[in-house]
């Protein structure tokens, strides 16, 4: 069963469409990420699946539940950790561990302890003291503690310097491991989601470009540079599979599924050289198309 | 691990990876019977994604420089094997990434392939070859 499956959700704000048509399926023990420019509706759709906002349109599962149908005992199985978190600035961070412990049903204190060390995090400082970087940290380690079934994370890692930033990842990608353990975050840092994550979708346009495995997607799609005259451009255009036509000095630069062959078949073409994409590649030609 | 991934380079990561530890096969600073760290070992090291780790580690294992005999570990094998497609693939995509590199630095296509030339003949030495063009054209 996938931790999350979305169909047909849709999002207004009045007048202004922020979502449209979303489908999306999140495979149990996934890590799976958002990638969108701002205003995509990234934090949108995860306000969305948290209950935070009713959809317009639409329906969905969140861990097997209707979406806006979530029990406490549901949201308890969901850990959210928020691009900037919002604590209780005057208490210590032991006093907080402490707190959220005996709130949480399903709270590891030894976990807590665990990530508290790993992040090397000042037990008996006020939390409004700590750093940017810490406070990240914390958000992280608070979230994990609670042992989450979904762990979703909005722009994760944000604001972090590379060491910090590194072994956030490690921790992030240590507590995922667990088969039955399944993460979403957005962001806009296409390394990061390249680097961590296995699956993803392209929000763009108010609707979701692309969406799957990784590396299957990277590799059912490819960068070819076509020698042709200047007329070949409206051809080239027209090929089923090809996304995007980038005119060069000498020839075309062309995005898509289509194959070389196909390519090369084009009436005009002289070469045909493919080359493998990256997400980055990838993420412009949609953005750009 | 020595591995450095770069996460602009506009390579995706499992070919970095894969293309790094070859390169050290290469080079020989693994050899034969090394034994390469496990999946996750790796994963978490790097701080990627497993999966990013299995599909460098199967890729090197269909080109023949490592194998993974099931709950054994993983193991350096040698050089790569590759078939007439895959040398073929490679020298293709090293030809798009020189003609690519012609482009962003403003020479034609037929200016690339002459300094092709020039460099397989041993002429290598562009600044004396163009000298010698404006010595022809200032007679």
């Amino acid at each position: 069963m996938p931790a999350v499956s979305l169909r047909n959700l849709t999002k207004r704000f009045g007048r202004l469409t922020v979502l449209d048509g979303i489908d999306l399926e999140l495979p149990e023990g996934s890590i799976y990420g958002i990638l969108g420019l701002n205003g995509a509706g990234k934090t949108t759709l995860l306000r969305i699946l948290m209950g935070f906002l009713h959809p317009g349109g639409g329906e969905g599962t969140i861990l097997g539940r209707p979406l806006g149908k979530l029990t406490a005992g549901d949201r308890a199985r969901i850990a959210y950790v928020p691009d900037r978190p919002v604590f209780y600035e005057n208490m210590r961070v032991g006093d907080l561990l402490r707190f959220v412990g005996a709130l949480h049903p399903r709270w590891d204190a030894s976990a807590a302890r665990r990530y508290v060390d790993v992040f090397e995090l000042p037990r008996e400082r006020k939390i409004g003291a700590l750093s940017t970087g810490m406070r990240t940290q914390f958000s992280l380690a608070l979230a994990l503690s609670t042992q989450p079934e979904l762990l979703i994370l909005d722009e994760p890692a944000s604001g972090l310097d590379p060491v910090h930033r590194r072994r956030y990842l490690q921790v992030l990608l240590e507590a995922s491991a667990q088969p039955d353990r399944t993460v979403l975050l957005t962001s806009q840092d296409l390394g990061l989601v390249e680097q961590t994550c296995d699956h993803f979708a392209l929000i763009h346009d108010r609707r979701i470009q692309v969406a799957g495995p990784i590396t299957e997607i990277l590799e059912s799609q490819r960068r070819m540079v076509v020698q042709a005259p200047p007329a070949t451009g409206d051809a080239l255009r027209s090929l089923p599979g090809v996304r995007r036509v980038r005119d060069g000095s000498h020839g075309f630069l062309v995005t898509g599924t289509a194959l070389p062959d196909q390519v090369r078949r084009v009436s005009g073409v002289r070469a045909v050289q493919a080359e493998g994409l990256s997400l980055e590649d990838l993420f412009w030609s949609y953005v750009e198309a | 691990m020595w591995i450095r991934i770069d996460s602009h380079s506009g390579v995706a990561i499992y070919r970095q990876i894969a293309a790094q530890i070859e390169q050290a096969v290469l080079a020989g600073v693994l050899e034969s019977g090394d034994k390469l760290p496990g999946v996750r070992e790796l994963a978490v090291d790097l701080a990627v994604n497993p999966a990013t780790v299995v599909k460098a580690y199967d890729e090197l294992e269909q080109i023949g420089v490592i194998e993974q005999p099931r709950g054994r570990g993983t193991f350096v094998l040698g050089r790569p094997r590759l078939d007439d497609r895959e040398r073929r693939e490679r020298l293709e995509a090293a030809a798009v990434a020189f003609l690519g590199e012609a482009e962003r630095l403003g020479f034609t296509v037929s200016e690339a392939l002459r300094e092709l030339e020039r460099a397989a003949a041993g002429a290598g030495d562009t600044e004396r070859a163009d000298g010698e063009a404006e010595d022809h054209a200032g007679r």
